[in-house]
């Protein structure tokens, strides 16, 4: 949630010049109660939005008439109708963040964050809330005192002779306002430390942020990584059955699309330069992707003779390689030497690396590389690629 | 203006002193003028002599330049005589030394009396100014026999056409003045005239000349027809000046040329003396004659058998020799030759060959994309420094001409070439030395050439796939094959004359074969069929010599042929080793698909399963025609098992053909011996003898083919291999063996178990060979066409969704989605036994044993598994029948079940039997088996005596092994045609009813098969009744009984319809080509088929 929180910030952010306004028009006890809320509703696990921004909308009125056009439209462009609208934006929002989140997989690091930021803006609003409070308290107080004052300042010169209780009393009070007064000094104090206190915590939320906005990025990562995997098993499951472009594997799975077209894309771009190398007969193009050749290993043949279900493995050689290994997007993937491709079109091994789907096409085709991953020195096969081969 | 021009123009144009007009008066000293050529003849009509009164001094004579040079000879203080003699000593060398040289020489006559009377206005006046002013005759050599004065006939000489001279009365030989070219091996003539010869004269020559010299001098002193003795001893002095200068005197024994210069005539004896050249004495030892050495031992067709001279006009630089003394052969040095490969085959053509470096270096050299591109090759490895181009590394070829192979061995190469990579300021090149060795030279004489590393001699393609076989030197073996990928882009190997071509073509693959008698150590590459250079191959690995023969036991089976090989330690299984070198680093994925498909691949896999090895051929690249025996590699070749899993069930991939289409049976045989014996000739062997075992189920002619082939192979072999190649001669009837009593060797021999009751079951993929032992004697056997196919095989044929079920689905990924098709797939039954083969036991060991399990059973599984035991329950109850006929026939002394040795492929089935994933003794299916036999005797004996099972653990290799074992001697009548098989239950042929315990003996004049049927179903009925009845008895709870698999009342329709199409099959046959099978044995099968179906149909 705490992602969630974070969107809302952004998303709500208010122009400058609203929040003026909004500044101007901040009522100290709607706010005490809107924060009261906030609390509650922090302390009990609900889900409202606590954002400051959104205890600032909470407490705009209806926008004056003499508002400019400018802060017009922009109010009808960023802001929901009122604070109900802003909260059910803010709750869609939220909702749709939630299923993002829980589909790419990360929902107990946004729990995790979510509640870290929660207590730091209840901290903070709590804090705020105090301030004004005691502000408050202080005035109430300067203006006791005067009235105290000017109270004793007639009971001298006019009525000295009412009776020397009523100085006693007065007297009293004035200590008791003096007090009072001292305390409130005290308070201001702390008030001040508490403020330093607050304004270090704000530092440590923006750390917090900047950390968890990075393992946003990292679970974008394992989540597109696993779209990859989901993907590829796609394909071969596709392959299996009518064998469809690993294209159309990916638009049938049930995964974001935009996360899908990122894989797809690298994929595609990597096919799209192999197939262009191999339209032209361009060699040295082909050896500018790759950064190894590669062959099955000779007890890997031997394995596979023995019609083994163990994972094909490669091994780097010098020359006469039949397929190279491409790194892109932190992964590694093999496709065949021209010549292997070519040879394709009459016969197609079952050696554990590629399948193979017939297409109305005159030669073999270079579909989906295999993906391999370094194991000890040697390159074993992971996911399987696809070759169209003529019908 | 040329030489040539210059020649024509004195020829034509002659030069006179310049003269007041019109002719007379003198003239400056040195003052010459071009005049016409008629100009002669007017000089000479205005000539007026007074020989009496007055003597013209004014003119020279024409004979000058003859008598200048009798001045030199008899006048030692004549001014210009040094330089005069001189040409005349250079002129002697040239008459003395053509034939040495190789030049022509000859001779025209002229008489001066001839020509006076020519009307020619040059010719006629001409010849009457010298015949008037002729010399006096008076000191002349020679007399000439008319009496005429000597000065008037003379000999013009020509050697290759060049006027040098002609022959004067006076000093022998009058010198040409003017040579208008050199004469070719002869520098003394290079200055336009002849000069001193000696320092361009070899030794041998020099000792030559001195040597003529010395021959005409001593028969001028001697002449008979000699004149004046003052001029022949001037003359005669003159010439030991000569010698000396040539020998220092020293002269031996003239050898003068065989032949005559042609018109020189015997008389005057002086003039004769010219006719003959010298010859040379004591030839001096050629230089260059090239040293060969393999090929001069084992020569190549191509290999000359003359001398073979080394022409390289550099040789005094790289020898530190004079040109004159480096004799290249016989007479002929460097210096007289000039260098001039030509001239040297003009003199020797037709006795050496001749070699520069421009015959052994290509002009250019061919690079190959990578580094260290060849395999199997020393070239790479021979290289100092790594050539590059465009930043990356590549591979030269050796850039030696093809004519190079005939000379020299790969292995001669390695040692005598040096490649080594230098850098210029324009580049790399590579500079190569071929170290050449000459006849009688310590030091090999160097020849080198260096080759700029050019991009646009990259061959920038894939390279091609080339394979050598076999890699066994060429003492030891007779028929090499180079196999090569063929395109028409790239590199491509080319053959040399001595080899023979095959292609094979499939779709866009070409590939072409080479075969050839010698090992192939250089191979020829060419691109677009322009020669590129070589590969030069390793040289074979040398022989072990651990061995002389080989005894090589073949067991051709239907899904396996297994051999065992006895190098002199017994019998043994052996790993072949292929043989097969590639010499490229071609893709190895596409190497290997090419090597698979279309030759031998460089490695049998599994590596330590192999053999056996599939029965499996292929015929890519070869239409079919029916009938027809394929060639072997470039029709059809072994399929060996691959890596590439799809690779049995290709289109061209023939299986089965033990028993149908025979023409395979050769090409596969044959190529397996091959390479069995070229293992052998490895090791050293120089005989081959073959033991073969067939099934008796063969009809008579199947055995009689086999036989046959065997025979026509082992002549073959013996051509293709120079090993003595023969079938073992005590190995069993006809040569040959039965599986059957192989199979019993195995047990009895190898095993020493004992054969004195004993019933042996080889249980094969198609047939089952079952033999009767009594006191180590063959009382029966035969082989019935029901095994590991049947039992266990087509049950899943009918069932492809059981086999995904059984076993993992990568394997079976293949045949998901075309049931159909698998079941119509003819090498299924192969592709199947290799899944077993290398899978069986990981599933029986872990995923049977809980599918068996009581909680946890499949039913399926356990249909399945009790379908195999029915099976072969049967074969046991046909045992029981056997052993109750001989019983019958009281051949039988005990009449009691016999313990059964059972093995073959087929039989590591009894494993799937048990629950525990063993069959071992006292297992369920060993009682059961027992108490069957037990029960289809019925014996009185009943239970008495073991009748155990004795399973192999040793599939496949018992027939192979067992037919080189030798041990207690088994005997018996071998020939299983004299064997005539136990009917099992009644069969009808022909209206002949044979009852279940009779020999179904044909009648001789029974030719064919018209009606064939079984009369009932009795025997067949008891088995499944005694099967039931043993499962129950023996409280199996392991195996369901026949009538939990199916209704037995229902069963017996659809048996008895599939005994009727089996029968149907066998009608209409040629007894000869009629493949036996018991009555029994068909119900069994229409049993277990009916069975496989119903149960098929129930999952």
């Amino acid at each position: 949630m705490g992602g969630a929180v974070l969107m809302n910030y952004r998303l709500l952010r208010l122009p400058n010049a609203l929040r003026k306004q909004t500044r101007m028009h901040r009522s100290p006890v709607r706010r005490l109660s809107n924060v009261t809320v906030s609390l509650l509703a922090s302390l009990l696990g609900f889900s409202l939005p606590v954002s400051a921004e959104w205890i600032a909308w909470s407490t705009i009125p209806p926008i004056p008439q003499t508002s400019t056009p400018q802060s017009e439209a922009l109010t009808q462009k960023k802001q929901p109708e009122n604070p109900s609208a802003a909260a059910a934006a803010t709750t869609t929002l939220q909702h749709q963040d939630k299923v993002q989140s829980q589909k790419t997989g990360d929902g107990k690091n946004h729990d995790k964050s979510k509640s870290i930021n929660d207590s730091l803006l209840a901290t903070v609003s709590s804090l705020e809330r105090s301030g004004y409070v005691f502000f408050s308290l202080v005035f109430l107080l300067l203006f006791l005192l005067a009235i105290l004052s000017w109270l004793t300042y007639q009971a001298s010169t006019s009525a000295k002779s009412t009776g020397n209780f009523l100085r006693k009393d007065l007297s009293a009070l004035k200590n008791d306002l003096l007090k009072l007064v001292e305390s409130a000094n005290k308070q201001a104090l702390i008030l001040e430390q508490t403020r330093h206190h607050v304004a270090n915590l704000t530092k440590g939320l923006a750390t917090h942020e900047s950390t968890i906005y990075s393992l946003r990025q990292r679970l974008r990562d394992q989540d597109e990584r696993l779209l990859g995997l989901q993907a590829s098993y796609q394909a071969k499951l596709q392959t299996l059955k009518q064998a469809p472009s690993p294209a159309l594997v990916q638009v049938e799975a049930s995964q974001p699309i935009d996360k899908q077209q990122t894989l797809e894309d690298v994929i595609a771009s990597l096919v799209e330069e192999y197939q262009t190398a191999f339209f032209h007969g361009d060699r040295s193009a082909l050896r500018n992707m790759s950064s190894d050749q590669l062959n099955i290993t000779q007890s890997s043949e031997d394995s596979l003779v023995k019609n083994s279900v163990l994972p094909t493995l490669l091994e780097i050689v010098q020359n006469g390689g039949s397929y190279l290994l491409i790194r892109r997007d932190n992964r590694h993937w093999l496709v065949p030497e021209f010549q292997i491709l070519t040879s394709f079109t009459t016969t197609q091994p079952a050696k554990g690396i590629f399948n193979y789907h017939r297409e109305n096409i005159s030669t073999a085709d270079l579909r989906w590389p295999a993906e391999v991953r370094d194991v000890g020195g040697l390159w074993e096969v992971v996911n399987m690629g696809l070759i169209a081969v003529p019908t | 203006m040329t030489t040539n021009d210059s020649s024509a123009n004195i020829l034509h144009h002659p030069w006179f002193p310049k003269t007041d007009p019109p002719l007379g008066g003198g003239s400056r000293s040195g003052d010459w003028l071009i005049r016409e050529q008629r100009m002669l003849g007017t000089i000479a009509e205005s000539l007026v002599y007074e020989v009496a009164s007055s003597r013209v001094n004014s003119l020279p004579s024409p004979w000058s330049r003859a008598l200048q040079f009798e001045q030199a000879v008899i006048n030692e203080r004549y001014p210009t005589r040094d330089d005069l003699l001189s040409e005349l000593f250079g002129s002697l060398a040239t008459v003395a030394l053509w034939e040495m040289v190789g030049l022509k020489m000859d001779a025209e006559r002229v008489a001066l009396t001839d020509h006076t009377i020519s009307p020619d206005e040059a010719v006629g006046p001409f010849a009457r100014s010298l015949y008037l002013s002729r010399p006096s005759g008076e000191k002349t050599l020679y007399n000439l026999a008319d009496g005429s004065n000597p000065w008037e006939v003379v000999y013009v000489l020509k050697v290759d056409n060049l006027v040098i001279g002609f022959t004067s009365p006076a000093t022998l030989l009058c010198p040409a003045v003017h040579l208008p070219q050199a004469i070719p091996g002869m520098k003394w003539t290079a200055g336009g005239h002849f000069s001193e010869p000696t320092t361009f004269l070899s030794s041998q020559q020099k000792q030559a000349f001195a040597d003529w010299l010395s021959h005409v001098r001593r028969e001028i002193l001697i002449a008979p027809d000699r004149n004046s003795q003052p001029m022949a001893a001037q003359l005669a002095k003159t010439f030991d000046e000569f010698i000396h200068k040539l020998t220092g005197g020293k002269i031996g024994n003239p050898i003068l040329s065989d032949t005559t210069v042609a018109n020189l005539p015997p008389r005057p004896r002086a003039i004769s003396l010219l006719s003959r050249a010298a010859k040379g004495g004591d030839k001096e030892a050629s230089l260059a004659t090239l040293q060969l050495r393999d090929r001069q031992k084992r020569p190549l067709p191509q290999t000359p058998n003359r001398p073979v001279i080394l022409l390289d006009p550099d040789m005094p630089n790289r020898l530190g020799i004079l040109a004159t003394e480096i004799t290249l052969y016989k007479a002929a040095t460097l210096e007289s030759v000039g260098g001039d490969k030509r001239r040297l085959e003009t003199l020797y053509g037709a006795e050496i060959e001749v070699l520069t470096p421009e015959d052994i270096f290509l002009p250019e050299l061919h690079l190959l994309p990578g580094e260290g591109a060849l395999a199997n090759s020393w070239l790479s490895k021979k290289i100092e420094g790594k050539p590059i181009v465009n930043g990356s590394a590549v591979t030269p070829l050796l850039p030696l001409k093809e004519c190079i192979r005939n000379l020299f061995s790969s292995e001669e190469l390695s040692r005598q070439c040096t490649l080594s990579l230098v850098t210029t300021g324009g580049g790399m090149e590579l500079k190569v030395t071929l170290m050449l060795p000459l006849e009688g030279q310590q030091s090999p004489y160097q020849i080198t050439k260096t080759y700029p590393i050019k991009e646009t001699n990259l061959i920038d393609e894939d390279l091609p796939v080339i394979a050598l076989w076999p890699n066994i030197s060429d003492l030891n073996w007779k028929h090499y094959v180079v196999f090569a990928e063929d395109r028409s882009v790239g590199l491509t190997v080319d053959g040399f004359p001595d080899y023979e071509l095959n292609t094979g073509r499939e779709g866009q693959e070409t590939v072409k074969y080479f075969t050839c008698e010698r090992f192939p150590d250089l191979i020829k590459l060419t691109e677009r069929s322009q020669y590129r250079g070589l590969i030069p191959v390793n040289p074979p690995p040398p022989n072990s010599n651990s061995s002389s023969k080989w005894s090589v036991g073949i067991d051709f089976g239907t899904s396996f042929t297994n051999f065992f090989i006895n190098e002199g330690s017994g019998p043994a299984p052996k790993t072949l080793e292929t043989r097969v070198i590639p010499l490229t680093l071609a893709r190895r994925e596409f190497q290997l698909n090419l090597l698979y498909k279309y030759f031998i691949p460089e490695t049998l896999l599994p590596k330590d399963a192999n053999p056996p090895t599939s029965t499996a051929l292929n015929t890519y690249g070869w239409r079919e025609i029916p009938g027809t025996v394929p060639d072997l590699f470039h029709q059809a070749r072994v399929q060996w098992p691959s890596s590439n899993a799809n690779a049995l069930s290709g289109p061209s991939v023939r299986t089965g053909f033990k028993w149908h289409q025979f023409q395979y049976q050769r090409p596969f045989l044959k190529e397996l011996a091959l390479l069995i014996s070229s293992n052998a000739a490895a090791a050293g062997a120089t005989a081959v003898e073959w033991a073969v075992s067939y099934p008796s189920a063969f009809s008579p002619n199947e055995s009689r083919d086999y036989k046959g082939l065997w025979k026509d192979l082992c002549t073959e072999l013996s051509s293709l291999t120079g090993l003595q190649q023969g079938i073992m001669a005590d190995s069993g009837e006809g040569g040959l063996q039965t599986e059957a009593v192989a199979f019993a060797n195995f047990f009895g021999n190898y095993r020493a178990s004992l054969m004195v009751h004993t019933a042996c079951l080889d249980v094969g993929g198609g047939t089952t060979d079952i033999s009767i032992w009594q006191d180590n004697t063959l009382l029966h056997q035969v082989s019935v066409p029901f095994a590991g196919r049947d039992i266990c095989t087509k049950v899943l044929q009918a069932k492809p969704s059981f086999i995904r079920f059984l076993f993992a689905s990568q394997l079976t990924d293949d045949f998901a989605d075309n049931e159909a098709k698998l079941r119509q797939d003819s090498n299924f039954n192969s592709w199947l036994d290799n899944c077993l083969r290398y899978h069986s036991q990981e599933m029986l060991t872990n995923r049977m044993k809980s599918y068996r399990r009581r909680q946890t059973r499949n039913k399926q599984v356990f249909d399945f598994v009790s379908l195999m035991a029915i099976s072969f329950g049967g074969l046991y109850h046909y045992l029981g029948l056997i052993l109750k006929a001989l019983a019958k026939e009281e051949r039988l002394r005990k009449q009691a079940a016999m313990p059964v040795y059972i093995g073959g492929n087929g039989a590591r089935f009894l494993h799937w039997l048990d629950a525990s994933g063993a069959f071992i003794k006292e297992c369920d299916g060993d009682r059961l088996f027992d108490t069957l036999q037990r029960q289809s005797t019925g014996f009185a004996s009943g239970s008495k005596g073991s009748a155990g099972t004795t399973l192999s653990d040793a599939f496949k290799d018992e027939t192979a092994c067992g037919l080189i074992s030798k041990g207690m001697n088994l005997q018996g009548n071998f020939d299983p045609q004299d064997e005539v098989m136990i009917a099992g239950e009644q069969m009808i042929i022909n209206g002949l009813v044979f009852n279940s315990l009779d020999r179904v003996i044909m009648p001789p004049e029974m030719d064919s098969v018209e009606s064939f049927a079984l009369g009932s179903l009795d025997e067949l009925k008891q088995f499944v009744r005694n099967y039931d009845d043993a499962i129950a008895y023996l409280g199996i709870q392991t195996l369901l009984p026949i009538r939990k698999l199916t209704a037995i009342d229902s069963l017996w329709d659809d048996v008895e319809t599939q005994v009727r199409a089996i029968c149907l099959d066998s009608i209409n046959k040629e007894i000869d080509n009629w493949e036996r099978e018991p009555g029994f044995i068909i119900g069994l099968r229409a049993l277990t088929t009916t069975l496989a179906k119903k149960w098929a149909e129930q999952y």
